[in-house]
Formats: structure tokens, sequence, C-alpha cells
């Protein structure tokens, strides 16, 4: 008797299933008659009840005989020590996930591996993040690896192979993006080869995105194709491969828009004046001409028609050229230096232009040089925009150097200047850090309802140097009227640059032997 | 022994608490911090006028704090506790202050009054009163066992009239048609059985094999109600596994009057289960020398009624247990306890799963009524097979993993292909990871 023809009894109903019993099973055969028969619902449930108990006492285990996987080999680096692991497990249970990034950096630099319990975790991530990919596989070890290998979601660990081309052919939109991203990255080529294979059949709105990953690792290998693109039916799409092209300086669109501007622009030296004050002096200036038209060619070319942000459509088709046109080509034909353009431009009657034009130019271009010489008239022009562009331009110490200047506590607009720390993303040194912290002092003893900047405290605390972390603490306006306002936003950024004080001290203390 | 930040925020009632306590973590948020070798106290700025004292016992862990809170343990608590784990540095203060000795030596003399079995002071002296109290109580526990009688006498009707109709009528029935009986039980104060009731509703939905499942329950309650018509004539140990299954509790007192088992006594693992109104906790133990299972039960129903926390999965225990009666005791009380400490190795009592199979035969033999067990398994490997994970043992023994795939790769990722010590819940099907030893260390799954 077992449960499972009780079972169909049941099922039926003993109303209209009748209920033989065979009494050739020993237990149950010794045991019925002890049972009450009266009504044989209560015997089928008496008899269920022996043989539930019975088969769960009498059940066995399961045979796996499939081979074992192989295991997974022993680690050739330590571990991160324990402190630094729990850090670890809480910033992938949510907490500060975006100083993740910093704990990846300082444990391959201590050679040292997250731990078997955080690995899918950190495997996980690599999908939506492929940025983090490389310090990623750092610190995953062979454990990493080889439980990457098991996990189709995984694959990406173990290198973008053929298979993983799969996923450009048959995935969806956005994992397509990613994958394109990263391959991108890690195969430049092979990426721009796969857009050109399916080109024709992407959605035309799909294109200009797909087109804009180009801009990792561009080359003038990337040129024909660009170039090409440039006749594409949608405008994004020409936009996007315009704005690639003129970032290559030796493209053929840039050789069009250095021919079209050219010819546009003087230089004229100044004169020093001589003793005997017969001529004047006069300061080096230069001479502009409009361009007449916008012909088909220029538009090709990426040159927006009409009229923008103030200036007037021929103005707007000349600052779109200058933006193309190497800045250094400039200063080799006129055999001056940027800051003596500077000078020139910033005279005449289409100063705002030119600096409007060569500064979008800096941008593009990042060229610190020029960078650093348009500064002080971007600064004059408190052109928010301008400045940030130029500062993102520039190397990390002339850039701190600049900003610190427009920060210090005897800048009458140091709290509007306070927009710009947040387009710093490199990493902060001591002296910057510390700039940054007394701006921070200073602004939040005053009005209420900066969210732009009390928002953008925790981003700060990411970016301090790691020596001023121990100095966070102290030092804060908690008596100011508006300090209920800020202490939210400071609270989160002590909370952070705590965080990270325990994760330096985590990677560099002595680990108790 | 040491703690780590992931065992103090197990220690938080909610989620909510564990972030408040990790906001207090920081050395700089409180005016004094202190440590002892047993004991840690700080005082925090609160929102009130005097700073909250916040002390905690490392020995239970207990805490106490004079903030308003109702959760238990405070925010506060959990803060200075992970300042302790943290920051150790930062406990600046060495003796503790009047108000933390104050305390402790209230908690020590405590225990020690409930291990001597002092009796209470405010006991009954007048022998007459103890005589009518005893009456009032045997009233009481007529009253109750007629209710049951008449509660399992209806639930008997409902178990034969789908017996009778067959099962095959019951895919589509409302929830109602599975909650009324569970409520009815619970009104005939047979907790224990409606919660076996209230568990059907949805049953038809579970699988081909819903019918058999069904059946296996009913015939339980069936068994119950069969049982409880001839209680008497049942040996004392297998009546208190009925009445327990019915829903009868032991009071704890008469529990604790029993002597002591001291053992080492390794917490195997705990887990947390949700309800809507309970929440209950089980922690399962092990004696490293008897080798005899042991369950701690603990309930909260609401965050003003902490679960209890002094017990911590990856610890062992000196201990006193003493046992609920039952014809396999497994549910108990820690009696006294002598010491708590980090063991270095596992020694959980599994070897194979063929061993952790027989142990569950012999606690279903003795109580049918058991519905899971701890198996603390010395050496398995976790496998992915294309239909499910399993563990394995040396010689192919295998079970199959009741856990969401984070937690089985998680486990996978710990034991690198390679044997782990293994800890969890096996409910007669599946097997659920709780906790793992892997490379000397004892990790929370």
């Amino acid at each position: 008797m077992k449960l499972a023809e009780l079972t169909q009894i049941a099922l039926l109903g003993t109303d209209r299933q009748g209920l033989s019993l065979s009494p050739t099973d020993s237990l149950l055969g010794r045991l019925q008659p002890q049972l009450a028969p009266a009504r044989r619902e209560r015997l089928l449930l008496s008899l269920a009840a022996l043989c539930a108990v019975r088969e769960g006492v009498g059940q066995l285990p399961v045979q796996d005989r499939a081979p074992l996987p192989e295991p997974s080999p022993g680690e050739h680096l330590p571990y991160a020590s324990e402190p630094a692991n729990a850090l670890l497990l809480r910033m992938l249970a949510g907490e500060l996930g975006e100083l993740l990034a910093e704990w990846l950096r300082l444990a391959a630099a201590a050679g040292r591996l997250a731990r078997p319990e955080s690995l899918p975790d950190l495997l996980d991530t690599g999908n939506p993040k492929p940025e983090l990919r490389e310090s990623i596989l750092a610190v995953i070890g062979r454990r990493g690896l080889w439980l990457a290998r098991q996990n189709p979601d995984w694959a990406w660990a173990n290198g973008a192979t053929g298979h993983e081309e799969d996923a450009w052919h048959t995935g969806e939109r956005a994992l397509r993006l990613a994958f394109l991203r990263s391959l991108r990255k890690s195969n430049p080529r092979r990426a721009r080869e796969l857009l050109a294979e399916t080109w024709e059949e992407e959605l035309p709105a799909d294109r200009a995105v797909f087109l804009g990953t180009l801009e990792e690792a561009l080359t003038p290998e990337d040129e024909e194709f660009l170039e090409a693109a440039l006749g594409d039916k949608r405008k994004e799409v020409r936009k996007t491969a315009a704005a690639l092209l003129a970032r290559l300086p030796g493209s053929k669109l840039v050789e069009r828009m250095v021919a079209r501007t050219k010819p546009l622009l003087r230089f004229l030296p100044g004169t020093p004046g001589s003793v005997l004050k017969l001529k004047k002096t006069r300061r080096a200036s230069i001479e502009l001409t409009l361009p007449d038209e916008c012909d088909q060619a220029m538009k090709r070319d990426g040159i927006e028609p009409g009229a923008r942000q103030g200036f007037g459509a021929k103005a707007w088709w000349l600052i779109q050229m200058l933006e193309v046109v190497p800045l250094d080509s400039w200063t080799r034909d006129w055999q001056v230096s940027p800051a003596d353009v500077v000078a020139a431009s910033q005279g005449g009657d289409w100063a705002r232009e030119l600096l409007e034009g060569w500064t979008r130019a800096v941008v593009r271009q990042q060229n610190a040089a020029w960078a650093d010489a348009f500064f002080p008239a971007a600064v004059a022009a408190r052109h928010l925009d301008l400045l940030q562009g130029s500062l993102a331009a520039m190397a990390p110490a002339q850039r701190e150097a600049r900003l610190a200047g427009l920060l210090s506590p005897k800048e009458e607009h140091a709290g509007l200047y306070g927009r710009l720390i947040g387009h710093c993303r490199h990493d902060w040194s001591p002296d910057f850090s510390r700039v940054v912290l007394g701006f921070m002092r200073r602004e939040s003893g005053r009005d209420s309802g900066n969210w732009l900047l009390r928002n953008q405290f925790n981003t700060f605390a990411g970016r301090l140097a790691p020596e001023v972390l121990s100095e966070t603490a102290q030092g804060w306006p908690t008596d100011s009227k508006t300090w209920e306002f800020w202490s939210k936003g400071v609270d989160e950024f002590l909370a952070a640059t705590q965080f990270r004080a325990e994760l330096h001290a985590a990677f560099t203390k002595r680990p108790p032997s | 022994m040491s703690w780590t930040v992931e065992q103090v925020l197990a220690l938080a009632p909610d989620a909510s608490s564990a972030n408040s306590g990790r906001g207090l973590a920081a050395a700089r948020k409180w005016e004094t911090l202190g440590a002892d070798a047993t004991s840690a106290w700080g005082t925090f700025q609160g929102s009130g006028k005097q700073p909250y004292q916040t002390s905690i016992d490392l020995g239970g862990p207990a805490f106490k704090c004079s903030c308003p809170s109702r959760k238990f343990p405070c925010k506060h608590a959990l803060g200075l506790f992970l300042v302790l784990v943290q920051q150790p540095g930062a406990m600046a203060e060495k003796a503790p202050p009047a108000w933390t000795a104050e305390w402790l030596a209230g908690r020590r003399g405590k225990e020690e009054k409930k291990a001597g079995n002092v009796p209470d002071a405010d006991s009954p002296e007048d022998p007459q009163a103890g005589v009518e109290a005893a009456a009032a109580a045997a009233r009481r526990a007529a009253s109750r066992e007629a209710k049951v009688t008449a509660g399992l006498e209806e639930l008997g009707v409902w178990l034969y009239d789908l017996v009778r109709s067959g099962f095959a009528v019951l895919p589509g029935k409302p929830s109602r048609f599975w909650t009324t009986p569970a409520a009815r039980l619970v009104d005939a104060q047979a907790s224990g059985l409606a919660r076996r009731v209230s568990r059907l509703d949805g049953v038809t939905t579970l699988g081909e094999h819903w019918p058999a499942r069904l059946l296996w329950e009913a015939a339980l309650l069936h068994l119950a109600r069969e049982g409880w018509t001839r209680i008497t004539a049942l040996p004392k140990a297998a009546q208190a596994d009925l009445r327990a299954a019915i829903g009868f509790t032991t009071s704890q007192e008469e529990v604790l009057a029993q002597d002591g088992l001291r053992d080492h006594w390794m917490v195997v693992a705990q887990v947390i289960e949700e309800d809507e109104r309970l929440r209950t906790q089980r922690t399962w133990l092990f004696g490293a020398n008897t080798r005899r299972p042991a369950l701690c039960l603990s309930f909260s129903a609401g965050p003003a009624q902490p679960l209890d926390v002094s017990l911590t999965a990856g610890t062992t225990l000196d201990a006193e247990l003493v046992f609920f009666p039952s014809a396999w005791p497994l549910r108990a009380l820690v009696k006294h306890r002598h010491e708590t400490r980090q063991p270095a190795a596992c020694q959980w009592p599994h070897r194979t799963i063929t061993e952790a199979n027989d142990f569950a035969a012999e606690a279903l033999t003795a109580n049918p009524w058991i519905e899971r067990l701890a198996f603390g398994f010395t050496a398995v490997v976790p496998v992915r097979r294309s239909e499910a994970w399993l563990i394995r043992d040396e010689a192919g023994h295998a079970l199959v993993l009741d856990a969401p795939e984070e937690k089985a790769w998680r486990l996978c990722s710990l034991a690198g292909g390679r044997p782990v010590s293994l800890a969890g819940e096996w409910n007669g099907e599946r097997f659920s990871p709780l906790g793992a030893w892997a490379e000397g260390r004892f990790l929370r799954l």
C-alpha cells in the first residue's frame, strides 16, 4: 500500500471509489484490523497517515551520478582583510555603491582578492557597469573565473568571444549597446566592423546612438565609415558622425573646414608706438569676415544653418567652424602664442563670437594650452559652460590651480563657481581637497535652498584626497541659522568620507599577525 | 568572542534599525565611549535634553539604552556595538560608569538566581491561596480541552467531507474554503492545527503532485484528531508531542525547572520567518559532545517585542539546555550559559547524507509532528544540475536545495567545487542552506 494509490482514491472521493485493500503489506496488514473500519473515509485517512509517516521515515536520498565539476584552482594572491571584506559586502548590499570602484582599485594595487562570498555580486555588477569590468577581473582571482565559466550571465568575465557576438546579433537594444561599448574598449576595430555589418538594418533612431560608441578609441581608421555616415538620412546620425570626424585632426572633414575658415580670419600684429609719437601704439587684432552662406557641403559637415544662443545665423556658422579647425593651426599659421590670440581677439568687434568659437574648440579638442589662455576671458564673461569646458580640457594640476582661484574666500562670486567643482572628475590633490572643504564650510553657513550644491556633497566625498579624509569632521558652521538645511548633506558627506577613511585604513593597515 | 559587522547587524530588529544603527557607527557622533572585556557603553546626544546612556553586555549579548525607542536593540545600541567592532581604538574609557555597572550587576544577579533555582520572593506562600489557584487552573484547563475536543470534532467533519467528495473538485475553491476551518480551529484554541489547515490554502496550485501533498496533510490532521480522542492511552511523551502539535503550550518555568544538559552547543543556523503578524526565529544547535540537536524558538508580534538576540549562528556556547517534553526532545531553552566563544573549526555532526537521513527518520519515527530539522554536514559539495541545485556527499548521495539562485551561487562560490561544512533546514523534501564553514570561516548564507 502506498500513499500514491490512496491518493488516486482520494482524488475521486470515497463516495465514488471503493476501497479495496490488499493485506499483502506486512506492516499495514498487521495494523489494519486495529483501524476503526466504521467509515471508508476514516479508514482511508488512517491508512494515509500510516503511509505518510512510513514514507517520510523511509525516504532515501537521491543518487547524483553525473561527474563533479573540476574544482577551482588555488589562488595565487591573498584575500583582502576582514575589514576590507566587510566594507565590500556593505557596498554590494547597496550602501555607498559609488565607492566600489575605489575598493577595486585599492585591492588591485595591494594585490588582494575579494573573498568568495562577494564574487557572485561582483560578477553581476560587471553586467550593468562594463566600465568596472577590468578592475573586477583584477580582484576575483581564479575562483571568480571558475565561477563565471558556469554561469552564462557572467560570460563577460571570460573575455568577449565570438560567442558573445551573438549578443550583438540577437540581443535587445540595451544589451547590444553595452556590448558594443565594451568591445570598443577591448577591440575597437572589431566593434566598428560589427556595426558596419548591421548598419543597413539598424533602426534610424538607433544608428546615432550606436555610432556614438566610436567616441571611445577613435582613430583615423574610423574615418571612412564616419565619412559615409555623413550622408545618412537622419540628422542625428549626420551630426554624430560630423562631431566625431571633427575630433580627428587629419580627417577630410577637418581639412574642408580649415579650407573654409582660414580665409575668413586675419591676424593683424600690433605695432609699437614710436618715441616721437608720430605713430600711435596699435594693439594686435583679428580681422574677421563672416561666411556668406551655409551651403549643402557645410551642412553635410555638420554646420547647423539656423541662428542659435543669441548669435546671428552667420556668426553661429562661424562659431561652429572655429570649433572644428585645429587650434594649433592658428598659432602655427600666425606664429603667435595662444595668449597673443586671446589678447588680439578680445579687443575687437567680434570678441564674443571668437571667445565662444575658440572655447568650444578647446573643449572639443581638449587643448590644455589654449584652455589656460582663454580662462581669464571666460571668467570675465562669467560664462559657466565655457569655464566648465575649459577646465575639462586642462591637466589636473592646472585645473585645480585655476578653480582654486575662483573658490577663494576673497572671490565675490565663489558661490556661482562652486557649480564647477562637480566637473573636476579627477582624484583631487590634498591641497585642492582642502580648498573645496573650506568652500563647503563657508557655503553651508550661508543661505539655505542651494540644493544643487548640497546634493553634490556626496560626489565631493568620493574625490577628496585620502590624506584629507580625517580632516572632514570639524569646522562646520553648526550654529548657523541655515544649518538645519545643510546638516543632511553634511551628514551624508561625513558618512561617505568616514567610509572612505575606513576603506583606505583597511588596505593600508598591517593586519594583526 | 570577536564580533563582525555582519553579526552585529543581524541583531537589528528590522532593516531600518540596521540602517539607523550604521548611521551612528561613527565614534565622532558619541560624547563618550568605553569598553572592557565584557561590556561596552557610550553616551549619545539625541533629541532629548539628557544624552542617552547606552550599555551592552557582551556576554549575552544584551542591551540597555535610556532612549525612548521601542525597538530592541535600538539604533544607539547597534551603533555603539558597531563602533566597538569597527573602531575599537575609540573606546577610550576603561572602567564602566555607574549606570552600566549597576545594570550589569543586576543582570548577572538575575542569571545566578535563575541558575540556582532560588524561588522568587513574591511566590505565594499562603497554602490556601495555592490550592485555590490550582483549582482555578484545573477548571481553565478542562474548559480549554472541551473546546479543543469540539474543534477537532468539527475538523473531522470537514476532513471526511473532503475525502468523500474527492479532491478533484477542489481546484478553484475560494480562499475561504480553507481559511474558514482554520479560523474555527483558532477559536477552538488549536492554533497548531489551525496553522496546518491555513497552509493548505493554495495547495491545488502547487504542481501536479498536489493531491498527494494534500492527502499527506489531511492524514496528519486526521491522526491528530484520532490521537486526541484517546490521548490518555498514549505514552506521556507522545501525549506531549500531540498536545504541542495541536497548540497547547508548556510553561517555560516548568521546562526550566528540569535539570539542564550541559554541553558545548554549536549554533549551526538561525532563520527568521515572517508571517502577517508574527515573526518566528528558529535557532538550531547541536551538542558537540552529546551530538544532540536542539531548537530554540523566539517569537515577536511587533517591533516592541524583540526577538532573542543571545544566540548567534557560528558561535558555540558552553551552556545547560533544558528540553520541552517530547518523545524525541528537540525544542529547548537555555537554562544557564557559562561562556560563548567563536570556534576555530567546524565539528558539525552529519558526515554523510545517509547519516542525516537516518537522523531525520529517527526523529520522525518518534514524533510524526516534526515539520523541519536542521542538518549540519561536515563535508558536502554544492553542484548545479540542469534541473536544480544539489548538495552531494562523497558517496554520491544528494539533497535538492531550496534556495534562491543568488544564495545558491554564493554557496557555490564559497565551496569552489570542494566540500564545505554546511548547515541548514530540511523540510522533508528540500534542504535550505543557512550557514557554511569554508576555508576556516563561518558565513551566514
